[in-house]
């Protein structure tokens, strides 16, 4: 057993990431608003993480705070998340739809070509050597897990409370929610920047986790895994995003044996959910459920 | 008395068209008001510069003492004025309680913390909004499904849920676009009933948009009538259904030679 976390604690780990970053888009679907800005938001959280952890200026933090080090990056990485979230968000979200998520890969782009121009942040080498939180791998679940927990907590909550109807009523008709007192801009920006927070605060457990942090982070291929995460997984189950992202993280590493075919596999198992479970996996086994109920209610 | 309502000199065009010309209305507390007129008239553009929908060019709205020319729909409805959509605007994903609770949180106080941390404040509040969305889905009849998607509902069970959606609203003014469009004839002398009763009960004050003469000429105690986004009679249901203008309005023609 002891064998079996050496060999696949990092891609628990990283499954467990992963699906913080599906859940930070699956915050803004709540209220409807398709937005990819969510790597970006990762992005900057993970080089607030870095450079707290090896510029100079910061040693004497260090020194003083030792290990609490990491929850003070995570903390600068949440106020940088909802601050830069409530100012990108208020014009963005004056679009619908696809323009939404174009802006949105406008911005991931916008804080790429930032983050590789900036002297702090290393540039194209980016930053290496990023002091870490645990010895191994597997430990960093005691980053992800209990983050991972509060989000689904939250998401959970949300579904569950009346102030939550306000999101999905958004998401249903946003005319008609405005008929019926719900400030939907004020509900969209906040559901955004909900997602915003979760990116950048996963973006600084991240840095330490990865050890180097660079500008191939935050890149358009990123954003759109992120969003395969919640499409395949289910975008309208809150556990979408991390059967979305087990599956994607994984599917690589369990197909390693068929050498460089098995991205032809990966493809074809995408193409094949997208068809065959138009809502994802989590919308197939809700079907699927229906469907036997049906059946032994016929049976009786 | 003073008027509930003021629209004074409201005017909206869209590209050449003038959708609603230079229309004034002062809506009474307590009265039930139809608002007549052919198609592309401007009603529901009338009704939608009136909750905020559409931003007029020029003109005022006074709502209960408020301006609210340039107000947000939601700013609109949390003061007490509510409305149905002609083309029937339900959360359809939403289940029938949800889509009530939704506008019955319109005087909330809790906040997304406050519900997601399940204080006692914000659980009390949630119980209370159920409740009366319980008892408002009763009163029009749909209790025994409010589980139910409010996309699985038949079209009259629609209408009935959006009165209910916006009863919930605790309105001083309900705006009804065209409640009978769609329904049977039965259903339809249930209507003007059900409307009549929700007036004394909730002490409503009632402005509709409706083509079925009948239901207008029963229900209504003044009738506005609108033609090419103006206003061309307003009166007492008898009065209008005589005047010259409307008859031309509705038939065409001069009133003079084939009449």
């Amino acid at each position: 057993m002891s064998g079996f976390f050496e060999n696949y604690g990092f891609l628990i780990v990283t499954i467990v990431q992963q699906a913080l970053l599906g859940l930070s888009i699956y915050f803004p679907l709540m209220a409807g608003q398709l937005s990819l800005a969510s790597i970006g938001f990762y992005s900057l959280g993970g080089y607030v993480a870095a450079i707290m952890g090896t510029h100079p200026y910061f040693a004497p933090w260090r020194a003083a705070l030792g290990f609490f080090m990491f929850p003070l990056e995570w903390l600068f990485a949440l106020i940088l998340g909802v601050v830069l979230g409530i100012a990108v968000g208020y014009p963005a979200l004056r679009l619908r739809g696809i323009y939404l998520a174009l802006a949105t890969i406008a911005f991931v782009q916008v804080v790429n070509v930032a983050v590789l121009n900036m002297p702090v942040a290393g540039g194209a080498v980016g930053i290496f050597g990023i002091p870490q939180a645990f010895e191994s791998r597997l430990d960093y679940i005691w980053f992800f897990g209990p983050l991972f927990a509060l989000a689904m907590f939250v998401v959970y909550r949300i579904t569950a409370i009346g102030r939550g109807l306000a999101f999905f009523a958004v998401r249903e008709d946003e005319l008609a929610a405005g008929a019926m007192g719900v400030r939907t801009t004020a509900n969209k920006v906040t559901a955004f920047v909900l997602g915003c927070a979760l990116a950048a605060v996963t973006g600084a457990m991240s840095a330490p986790f990865l050890n180097t942090w660079n500008a191939r982070q935050g890149t358009f291929d990123a954003s759109v895994t992120c969003l395969a995460y919640v499409l395949i997984g289910g975008s309208r189950s809150l556990w979408g995003p991390l059967f979305g992202a087990a599956l994607l993280v994984s599917l690589p590493e369990v197909l390693r044996p068929l050498k460089d075919s098995r991205m032809i596999l990966n493809g074809v198992v995408l193409v094949a959910v997208c068809v065959y479970l138009p809502q994802g996996l989590m919308g197939g086994l809700a079907a699927l459920r229906t469907r036997l109920a049906a059946g032994r209610g016929g049976v009786a | 008395m003073s008027a509930l309502l003021k629209a004074s000199d409201l005017r909206r065009s869209f590209g050449g068209l003038m959708a609603v010309c230079d229309v004034s209305l002062a809506v009474l507390p307590g009265e039930i008001m139809g608002l007549i007129g052919p198609n592309g008239a401007g009603k529901t553009t009338f009704f939608n510069l009136l909750t905020g929908m559409t931003r007029a060019d020029t003109g005022t709205v006074i709502f209960d003492g408020h301006d609210i020319t340039s107000a947000k729909p939601e700013a609109i409805a949390s003061l007490g004025l509510a409305r149905t959509f002609q083309n029937i605007r339900l959360f359809g994903g939403l289940t029938l309680m949800d889509n009530v609770r939704v506008a019955g949180r319109v005087h909330a106080r809790t906040g997304l913390l406050g519900g997601i941390l399940g204080t006692p404040a914000s659980r009390r509040e949630d119980r209370d909004n159920t409740e009366r969305a319980y008892e408002l889905l009763r009163l029009v009849g749909l209790a025994d499904r409010v589980e139910h998607l409010a996309a699985s509902l038949p079209y009259g069970d629609r209408r009935r849920l959006e009165i209910a959606r916006a009863l919930a609203l605790s309105p001083k003014l309900l705006l009804l676009d065209e409640p009978a469009a769609g329904l049977n004839p039965s259903e339809k002398l249930g209507l003007a009933d059900f409307i009549r009763d929700i007036k004394e009960r909730f002490d409503l004050t009632v402005l509709l948009i409706e083509h079925n003469v009948p239901m207008v000429m029963g229900l209504c105690d003044r009738v506005m009538v609108l033609s090419f986004g103006q206003m061309i009679a307003m009166g007492t249901p008898e009065a209008v259904q005589r005047d010259p203008a409307v008859i031309e309005a509705y038939l065409g023609g001069d009133t003079h030679g084939a009449a």
